[in-house]
């Protein structure tokens, strides 16, 4: 499937490029090699500040109670002092298995203004401080691709409707939407592909809309029978906006050629009555890791996923048994690649004098050491690489260990 | 280089049309706003039935829990009608934008519906965004800012989207019996969205104190829009080195701290900013909205005059077109271009509606009646440009034009749709398709007709 892929996507290009005389950076061969490696990366974004101090309550801090009279249930024990948020029962065999584990306290080097929006940019685009100028942003998945040299444009894969900026920039990269179609004719094809490869701004999304939607086209001098018949036998795309439709997606693309892939979840904003306005999140989060662990099958041995916020929530609940932005938050980690069951980071407290500005969990290490480690173990990358190229200036500290 | 006509209509209107000439200018521009904005434009749903279906749903609640059978179908008769109206604006709005002399003032109404960004949260209210928008925003489009900020802040539908009818002062009377307290969803983003703007220089006290001072604003939904002294947080309130507050509690206290913050220099550069980046580019000359900032601030924050000092700097008239058309946008300037009869778009049955306008814009990627998040939509040209939204924009571009007629040509339509703004390669594209509805689809669908 790849193969005939990437072929069609050579000859769409290249058939487009014989209406326009212009040199175009679409003229680069396409590279048929082998994807880099058996390893998965799964990057999900938890968009809205997921309150990590409930999903992994501290049951065993005696201020944990104090703070959220309302919020402060008992949960699943994992170990002597934490506890899964009890609609996350479904991941608790997870961490029984050694394929679940948490950062409790970690975040971005994002302080203070706790707005959303910058949160989410500092996350993806993985610096610290100030965020580069809007134009030039790009997203830390993509700036590590272009350390892997045999990765291609289906190494990566950014699942959904909606942008995602950590998979953005120079590399080439996929992004596409379950079950999108376009009933075109072959002329319009091409005709449309000339033009979108004229300009800049439209090229890559268009060019990739055609060649995403070109698949079912028979293509004149297709020797891959195998691959075209299990292509038909797969079930119909199920609809974007699913939490598990969508990791099922991933998971498909995961399989084949795609080794690196992101999707956002979002709806963790929970300012008001939060035990119930938690449990639709809680519930997409564990659809969505549940059914890549199943789609994924035997290679979910060889899979990591990194689901993480912008922030924290703050320590106390707010006036209306919800909770407001804060900074400190937890990592949640899975995967069967993953030396689970335990807790990464040590933990700093409740207390006082232990918060952040009086009011957050303070964190103990930067969230981007964990996912540099993460890269590092997962696609062999050397430390001075990932703290110059992928995330510029990060300090990655000793290795966590993360993986078996 | 594009001619001055041409980048007034595409730019800063709603595109060009075969029924209206494009603006010469400037000045053709700021004269269409007090036309367009007394112009009998197709109504909307008021915001007075959205509260009335609210009250009906509540009601049906209780009758529910109370265990009148007959409660199950009206609830699904309410939710059906407040979706039918939902529809209903969509095709209103449209067709607005598509039928404006212009289209500069409904261009400025989107504008402002997404800087003040809402949807319905669940519960009562139910597709409330367009109804709010018409309610609080649209008359103030052309009064001062503090105006406009007021109508957005105290409004139902924002009190109940951020959370503020949930606040409580702490040392109020409330608060000290039933132990409640702050919630600072609103505070926060009133100074971070809507006035100061992300690097307006506030810092998490600021944010507090302004909870702190914003508690009182609630609603019923009898009475619509209510200061409650009870909830109000009492005492001197310092924000920005100014006190407000103190007793009694009023809701004056609230409205000179909003008219401060329209009139603060990081407000108007946060406004010119936008506005700029939402006409003109992503990187506006910063002597553009310099300018626009300095307006703004002289006329004692007055919207029409931030928007004159962009219309009439010569960084405004510069091509090329670095913005992208929203997907609603790039519907009714293709509407527009194709003369499409209002009645018709206006006739829609529900299903038409939704197969041929709600569902295709939800794929481009805006949905009608939400927003993503309190920021609204991404302004960044390249924010729409996915793949899977250019499919369903080629695939939303095509169908329409198998619905022109037949003897409609390409290249009469490129000149018509896009002038002097059309490239070589589409000229050329266009009269290179198979068939007459192919050339127009990929005209509506090219780069050329996305951007603005």
């Amino acid at each position: 499937m790849h193969q005939s892929l990437s072929r069609r996507r050579f000859l769409t290009r290249s058939l487009a490029l014989g209406c326009s005389a212009a040199a175009s950076p679409l003229l680069t061969p396409v590279t048929l090699a082998a994807a880099p490696g058996d390893n998965r990366l799964v990057v999900i974004i938890l968009r809205g500040a997921m309150d990590g101090l409930d999903v992994l309550r501290p049951v065993g801090d005696p201020n944990f109670r104090t703070l959220r009279p309302t919020l402060a249930g008992d949960g699943l024990a994992l170990d002597n002092f934490f506890a899964l948020h009890p609609a996350l029962d479904g991941l608790h065999p997870l961490w029984q298995a050694g394929e679940l584990a948490f950062a409790p306290a970690t975040s971005t080097p994002y302080r203070d203004r706790r707005s959303h929006f910058d949160g989410q940019d500092h996350l993806e685009a993985g610096t610290a401080g100030t965020l580069p100028p809007a134009l030039q942003r790009d997203g830390w998945l993509n700036r590590m691709l272009t350390l892997l040299p045999q990765a291609d444009a289906r190494t990566a894969f950014a699942v959904g409707r909606e942008r995602m900026l950590i998979l953005e920039g120079q590399a080439p990269m996929t992004q596409w939407a379950p079950g999108t179609e376009l009933d075109l004719s072959p002329q319009s094809r091409l005709l449309l592909g000339y033009l979108f490869a004229a300009d800049p701004l439209f090229s890559d999304a268009g060019l990739t809309a055609l060649d995403m939607t070109g698949m079912d086209l028979p293509d004149p001098d297709d020797d891959d029978e195998d691959a075209m018949m299990s292509m038909m036998a797969q079930p119909p795309e199920p609809s974007a906006g699913d939490a598990g439709a969508l990791a099922a997606y991933v998971a498909e693309q995961l399989r084949g050629p795609t080794r690196i892939a992101s999707f956002s979840l979002s709806g963790w904003d929970t300012h008001f009555r939060q035990e119930r306005a938690i449990l639709p999140a809680l519930g997409r989060l564990q659809d969505a890791i549940l059914t890549l662990r199943a789609g994924l099958g035997p290679d979910w041995s060889r899979t990591t996923v990194l689901a993480m916020t912008e922030f924290g929530r703050t320590m106390r609940e707010n006036g209306t048994t919800g909770t407001d932005h804060g900074t400190g938050g937890a990592l949640l980690l899975a995967g069967g690649a993953l030396r689970g069951g335990r807790m990464f980071g040590g933990w700093p407290g409740l207390a006082e004098a232990d918060m952040y500005a009086g009011r957050d969990l303070m964190p103990t290490r930067d969230i981007r050491a964990y996912a540099a480690w993460a890269m590092h173990d997962l696609f062999g990358l050397n430390a001075s690489d990932l703290a110059s190229t992928v995330f510029p200036g990060l300090d990655m500290g000793d290795t966590p260990r993360l993986l078996l | 280089m594009i001619s001055k006509p041409t980048l007034a209509a595409i730019r800063f209107g709603a595109g060009l049309s075969p029924e209206y000439a494009p603006p010469d200018g400037a000045a053709a521009l700021w004269d269409s706003l007090s036309t367009e904005a007394r112009r009998k434009a197709p109504p909307v749903t008021l915001w007075e039935t959205r509260l009335a279906r609210a009250i009906e749903r509540r009601d049906q609640r209780q009758a529910r829990r109370d265990g009148d059978a007959s409660a199950q179908e009206a609830r699904r008769l309410l939710n059906r009608a407040d979706r039918d109206d939902a529809l209903a604006d969509l095709r209103a709005t449209l067709v607005r934008l598509a039928t404006s002399e212009t289209g500069f003032f409904e261009r400025l109404s989107r504008f402002w519906s997404n800087h003040f960004a809402l949807q319905a949260k669940s519960g009562n209210f139910r597709a409330v965004r367009v109804a709010y928008a018409e309610d609080a925003l649209r008359p103030h489009i052309l009064s001062p800012f503090a105006d406009m900020l007021k109508a957005a802040i105290l409004h139902p539908a924002m009190l109940d989207y951020l959370d503020q009818n949930r606040s409580v002062g702490p040392a109020s009377r409330t608060g000290r019996r039933r132990g409640r307290g702050l919630n600072e969803n609103l505070a926060r983003e009133l100074l971070e969205l809507h006035t100061l703007g992300v690097a307006g220089g506030y810092t998490q006290d600021d944010v507090t104190q302004m909870a702190r001072l914003l508690t009182g604003l609630t609603y019923t939904l009898e009475d619509g829009f209510t200061f409650r002294p009870n909830i109000a947080e009492p005492g001197i309130i310092e924000i920005f080195g100014k006190r407000y507050g103190g007793r009694p509690v009023t809701l004056d206290h609230i409205l000179t701290a909003l008219d401060d913050l329209a009139l603060r220099p990081e407000t108007a550069q946060h406004l010119a900013t936008k506005l700029a980046q939402h006409f003109i580019s992503d990187a506006p000359d910063p002597q553009l909205v310099a300018h626009m900032a300095a307006s703004y601030l002289e006329a004692k924050g007055d919207l029409p005059a931030l928007y004159r000092a962009m219309l009439e700097h010569p960084a405004a008239w510069v091509g090329p077109l670095a913005k992208t058309r929203a997907p609603f946008e790039m519907m009714a300037a293709s509407l527009r271009a194709l003369a499409v009869d209002r009645a018709m778009v206006l006739g829609l049955s529900r299903n038409e509606t939704r197969r041929f306008l709600d569902g295709p814009m939800r794929l481009m990627g805006e949905r009608h009646e939400a927003v993503p998040s309190p920021a609204g939509y991404s302004d960044a040209s390249s924010a729409w440009i996915t793949p899977q939204g250019l499919a369903a924009r080629i695939d939303w571009a095509m169908g329409l034009a198998q619905l022109v007629p037949g003897d409609t040509d390409p290249r009469d339509f490129v000149e018509i749709a896009l002038a002097d703004a059309a490239s070589e390669a589409l000229r050329r594209a266009s009269a290179g398709a198979e068939t007459r509805a192919q050339g127009i689809g990929l005209i509506l669908a090219a780069p050329d007709f996305n951007r603005r």
